[in-house]
């Protein structure tokens, strides 16, 4: 019974950042699992015109929970709270967050918040509105069942879990810091991670109002977004992108402090080119973030003079992703590359989240948006900053600290392999989509006019590829296991704070140092 | 509709819609090069050893004069897009002298269409006009459109047009047609699975025409690809667009807006004609639905029905016989 308890004690009620890391990494890596396959229902069922596999009603559940899957429960927990905590309080050269017990509750809320998302799928006909969950269709007149309420209830769960995260993440950079560690010598993934949770705690308490009112207009006879009752359903449709601008930007900031990261190091090099422009590029993402949400809504009817505020706005916050980009670049400028499996993951975030971009400055322009909203061009868009950026920059994170986390090696040429059946796949996969979208195929629909098929075909194969890579992934994953190559020494400049190991040891242990550092600075 | 294994936009027509597409051709080639530019570094850059023999600098920490450069020239193309982008924005406002104005309702899963008609002016036209010079600007040549030959456009459909003069209202509803209904017939009269409707849309070509779209279940989409709009129904407001279309022809549209199981078999079928067929395409609905008994009872029946398909001159004089002698009923 005693080791009952200590398991109790160390995985349940954890305090320890390193495990709690690890328990969202385990989380975050079985529901990407989930959400693969999610997409690759929905492809299947794209691969031919004709309602093949599923029914309307299945496939906008299915369209839905992928989303919500992934967003929620694969991106943000990997990033905030894998990554997140393991490296914070390693770069910062803390002994753990600022509230330890918080950060257990955080994680643990996860779990319930997928098992309510689940759960909406077995009660009536499941939840079938899309992501974004518009009203009438998602209130009682859409979805007159309690499926809706899982969703909502599930959102707010996760969205709780968030807020604390990064109530946490934030107090620990702001507070915790030792005397010698300037803002400026703070590590950019710690202020990306800083800036994402400034952007949660701020975007996620407008999500909880909007769905707490969708909530009471569904069973509490309010009518918030029910014309009939003198509401307005562009309302709901204004909260939700309020939050939803800044949550695309919760799901990429963290990324970009990855990639600077695994390219300064892949590059032989000890720091950023321009580490302080790259700053004030993170800062202003994150604050032009907020201001930018009119341009997912160019149709619905806004004054034009809004949208073409909206427009503007857009294309500025574009300057500094810029900046980042090019900052990257000439990091890479005249290093020694060296051939590891994160820097070909880096250089194809790079290349691919700039196109991703590119495609969001085509969409910013408020009249072409009129051709494209709401068309396969927007999905090609965020899948590109989101299936080439986000993901492939954790793979990045992931090959990078897997050994300091665990002290065992992924086999090197396998994970290249790997990388290329990914970038095949996901290229494959996105890439028609654009051609679709131009053509004008709608969003959200699991039967397309015929014309659409070749380019649908190509898509659903590419996404085959995509879900063989992840098979390959999880056999990686147990390979290392299983093969136990162990690190014995780490390759990276001494500049890494992370890497600092008490006799070079890996995995880091439980309790880091047994005293805190001691800072020097004046001389 | 789309062609098979479309590469870019559709051909747009309307002039709105085709300065979008000389924007989006603009766009494409701006980011094109700067995505060859970010490969062509990339490349550079990992390859250095091969390249440049790894002889570039290893130490250029920052510099100033770089970051101002790779600041403003995306500042400067983004206003070059921007300024262009509000261009565009700023002509798709309907503005005035809207000619044609049709409601599109959506629901689930089909849209219905109204129009509010004013019987009376059609006739008005043909009676300041030659009728053998209207037959000709009507059919210039051989019809090819089945449903609009000659022995629909009767001299018995002027004459009932003339009994219905005022302000009609117009409704239709547009299903798309399932599958199953679309039978074997459906290679020779060019059913389009998926796409073809029951009723279509009608708009003038050439002039403005106003579509006010709006809808009384959950959020629609109404857009035409081909005519460049797009504009979502929402309840409780009615959003407008304007259409100048600068061809007659059918156009396909979709249902752009997530709204349950039917989303993706709500298709929009729109009618581009001249003003006159449009109109007359109007006038034909409302003639088809009216109740020809009540309308026929108030008349002697026969002999109005035989002297109307007599010659075509005679029918504009006897119009005003019959309405001076019902005058003085």
């Amino acid at each position: 019974m005693d080791s009952m308890k200590n398991w109790y004690d160390r995985w349940i009620c954890s305090t320890s950042h390193k495990d709690i890391g690890t328990l969202y990494f385990v989380f975050s890596y079985w529901a990407g699992l989930v959400g693969t396959a999610f997409s690759s229902i929905i492809r299947l069922e794209l691969a031919v015109p004709g309602e093949s596999l599923l029914d309307g009603q299945l496939y906008n559940l299915v369209v839905t929970a992928h989303a919500l899957v992934m967003i929620f429960f694969l991106v943000m927990p990997m990033m905030m709270g894998g990554f997140g905590n393991w490296l914070v309080p390693l770069m910062l050269k803390v002994p753990d967050m600022s509230f330890p017990r918080m950060n257990n509750i955080s994680f643990w809320l996860l779990p319930v918040s997928i098992l309510l998302l689940f759960a909406s799928a077995y009660v009536e006909s499941g939840a079938g509105t899309g992501w974004t969950i518009y009203p009438p269709l998602s209130s009682h007149m859409g979805h007159p069942g309690p499926a809706m309420d899982y969703v909502i209830l599930s959102l707010h769960v996760g969205g709780l879990s968030s807020i604390l995260a990064s109530i946490n993440f934030f107090t620990t950079f702001l507070s915790m810091r030792l005397k010698v560690t300037s803002l400026y010598r703070v590590p950019l993934f710690v202020w990306c991670i800083a800036v994402t949770s400034f952007l949660l705690v701020v975007a996620m308490p407008v999500l909880a109002g909007a769905l707490t009112m969708l909530l009471t207009d569904r069973n509490f006879n309010t009518s918030f977004f029910d014309p009939n009752g003198m509401g307005d359903t562009i309302l709901f449709v204004h909260l939700f992108w309020f939050f939803g601008h800044p949550e695309v930007y919760i799901l990429i900031l963290p990324a970009f402090g990855m990639i600077s990261h695994v390219i300064k190091v892949g590059s032989g090099k000890s720091y950023v080119f321009g580490k302080l422009p790259m700053i004030n590029a993170i800062l202003s993402i994150g604050i032009l973030g907020f201001i930018v949400w009119g341009h997912h809504m160019f149709t619905v009817g806004m004054n034009v003079d809004s949208r073409a505020y909206f427009s503007t706005i857009t294309l500025i916050i574009a300057i500094p992703t810029g900046v980042k980009v090019f900052s990257w670049l000439a990091t890479m400028a005249g290093g020694y590359i060296r051939n590891w499996p994160m820097v070909y993951w880096a250089t194809g975030f790079i290349f691919f989240f700039t196109m991703g971009g590119l495609t969001g400055v085509v969409l910013a322009s408020a009249s072409l948006d009129i051709l494209l909203h709401d068309t396969y061009y927007v999905v090609a868009h965020f899948h590109y900053v989101l299936s080439m950026g986000a993901i492939f920059a954790m793979f990045a994170g992931f090959h990078y600290w897997f050994p300091l986390a665990t002290g065992l090696g992924l086999h090197s040429s396998w994970s290249k392999a790997h990388f290329m059946l990914m970038f095949v796949g996901v290229n494959i996969t996105f890439f028609p989509m654009h051609f679709l979208g131009l053509a004008g195929m709608p969003r959200r629909i699991n039967d397309y006019s015929d014309v659409f098929h070749v380019f649908n075909f190509m898509a659903s194969w590419g996404s085959m590829i995509c879900l063989f890579a992840v098979y390959f992934w999880s056999f990686l994953l147990l390979e290392a296991m299983l093969s136990q190559r162990c690190l014995f020494r780490a390759c990276v400049p001494k500049t890494e704070a992370e890497w600092a190991s008490p006799y070079g040891a890996f995995p880091m242990r439980f309790h880091t140092w047994s005293q805190n550092p001691l800072g020097f600075q004046g001389y | 509709m789309g062609i098979w294994m479309q590469w870019g936009l559709l051909d747009l027509c309307t002039t709105v819609s085709q300065s979008l597409g000389a924007y989006h051709d603009l766009v494409l080639v701006i980011i094109g090069s700067i995505l060859i530019g970010v490969g062509l570094f990339l490349c550079m850059f990992l390859l250095h050893k091969r390249l440049y023999k790894g002889m570039l600098n290893r130490s250029v920490k920052s510099n100033e004069k770089l970051e101002v450069v790779w600041t403003l020239s995306p500042a400067i193309f983004l206003s070059i897009l921007g300024f262009e982008s509000l261009v565009n924005l700023y002509s798709m406002e309907v503005g005035d002298g809207v000619v044609n104005s049709v409601e599109a309702h959506g629901h689930q899963w089909y849209w219905d269409y109204n129009y509010v008609y004013s019987m009376g002016g059609l006739i008005e036209w043909f009676k300041g006009n030659n009728w053998d010079a209207v037959m000709d600007l009507v059919f210039p040549g051989p019809t090819s459109m089945g449903d609009l030959d000659s022995a629909s456009f009767s001299c018995a459909d002027l004459w009932v047009a003339s009994q219905l003069v005022g302000d009609w209202a117009v409704s239709m509803e547009s299903y798309g047609i399932e599958e199953s209904s679309l039978g074997f017939d459906s290679l020779k009269s060019n059913n389009f699975r998926k796409m073809d409707v029951t009723s279509f849309c009608i708009l003038w070509q050439g002039m403005i025409n106003e579509v006010k779209v709006s809808t009384s279940d959950v959020m629609h989409s109404w857009g035409v690809p081909a005519l460049g709009v797009k504009v979502d129904a929402i309840p409780g407001r009615v959003n407008v667009v304007g259409i100048s279309p600068l061809t007659s022809g059918f156009y396909f549209g979709n249902c752009y807006e997530l709204c349950g199981p039917g989303h993706s078999s709500m298709p929009i079928f729109v009618g581009v004609f001249n003003r006159l067929n449009s109109e007359f395409l109007l006038q034909e609905s409302v003639i088809n639905s009216c109740d020809w008994d009540n309308l026929v009872s108030n008349c002697d029946e026969v002999v109005i029905i035989e002297k109307a398909t007599e010659s075509k001159n005679e029918f504009f004089n006897y119009n005003e016989s019959v309405a001076e002698s019902e005058s003085k009923l």
